[in-house]
């Protein structure tokens, strides 16, 4: 994935869940991190949504546990739509 | 009006979880049951339950087939919603898990089911010693799933279709389970 795009869904997890930089990782997932809760998905998946011009089934939403998982979806959206 | 079941009380950090008690019966929670919005995503919907069946619903628990358990926001002790233990099978040591968070202002709050399913999890394998606790949750009850998996129920599959709901739309179902981390017992 393109640097940029990278970018994109860095800043939205930072802005959403307010994290920090360096709590910012490929590892961090919904399962093991409370404030990741079902609202703050739903909101990182809007906004993902929203950046990127494209929408997730609803098994690609379940599926996005964590921030590596996320960017492979996107990953293949991305590819879908090229 | 009783219940068969010994009274459970599990406390947590911000909610405690209990046998369902004949006080509980209320108008209110009696609203829960009849309200569509909230009892949506549940196979057993009928949004048409009287008091009586409620009552009976109480009254006819056992260890063998089902347990109904309040939960309870400690800081208000306000009851927020139901978590219950069912189907119960004694024959192959496992049970189901399912619930509803019927206040709406705890809708927001996954944490409210998160550690209410924590500790009824504990106390099915600690105490009623399940091999296994599993559940079924529509796909479409995003909330549920992923307070699912913050308890550490493993995906085991789906059910195609399973579950039709009001606007007529049917929604695969997720199947959940989860083996006793603290009893080793697999046939082999």
């Amino acid at each position: 994935m393109e640097i940029n795009n990278l970018d994109k869904i860095q800043d939205i997890f930072i802005e959403t869940l307010k994290l920090q930089i360096e709590e910012y990782t490929e590892t961090l997932s919904y399962i093991e991190y409370d404030p990741w809760d079902s609202v703050t998905h739903m909101k990182i998946v809007a906004k993902i949504e929203q950046a990127f011009d494209i929408e997730f089934e609803m098994r690609d939403i379940i599926a996005m546990e964590t921030v590596a998982k996320v960017k492979e979806i996107v990953a293949k959206h991305i590819n879908e739509l090229t | 009006m009783t219940s068969n079941i010994d009274e459970v009380y599990l406390e947590g950090e911000d909610f405690i979880v209990r046998s369902l008690r004949q006080s509980d019966l209320t108008k209110r929670y009696l609203g829960w049951m009849n309200d569509p919005e909230i009892t949506q995503h549940l196979e057993t919907r009928k949004n048409d339950s009287s008091m009586e069946e409620l009552v009976s619903y109480f009254e006819n628990q056992s260890e063998s087939t089902y347990q109904t358990f309040a939960i309870i926001d400690k800081h208000n002790d306000k009851h927020i919603g139901n978590l219950s233990l069912s189907p119960i099978s004694l024959k192959h040591n496992q049970t189901g898990l399912g619930g509803i968070i019927g206040d709406k202002e705890y809708w927001g709050n996954t944490g409210a089911f998160v550690e209410s399913m924590r500790l009824l999890i504990e106390y099915g394998f600690t105490v009623l010693k399940f091999h296994k606790i599993h559940s079924g949750v529509s796909m479409f009850n995003i909330p549920c799933i992923i307070a699912s998996k913050k308890v550490k129920f493993l995906e085991e599959g789906y059910r195609k279709d399973h579950m039709r709901y009001p606007d007529g739309s049917y929604a695969d179902v997720m199947i959940f389970g989860q083996i006793n981390p603290y009893i080793k017992n697999k046939k082999t």
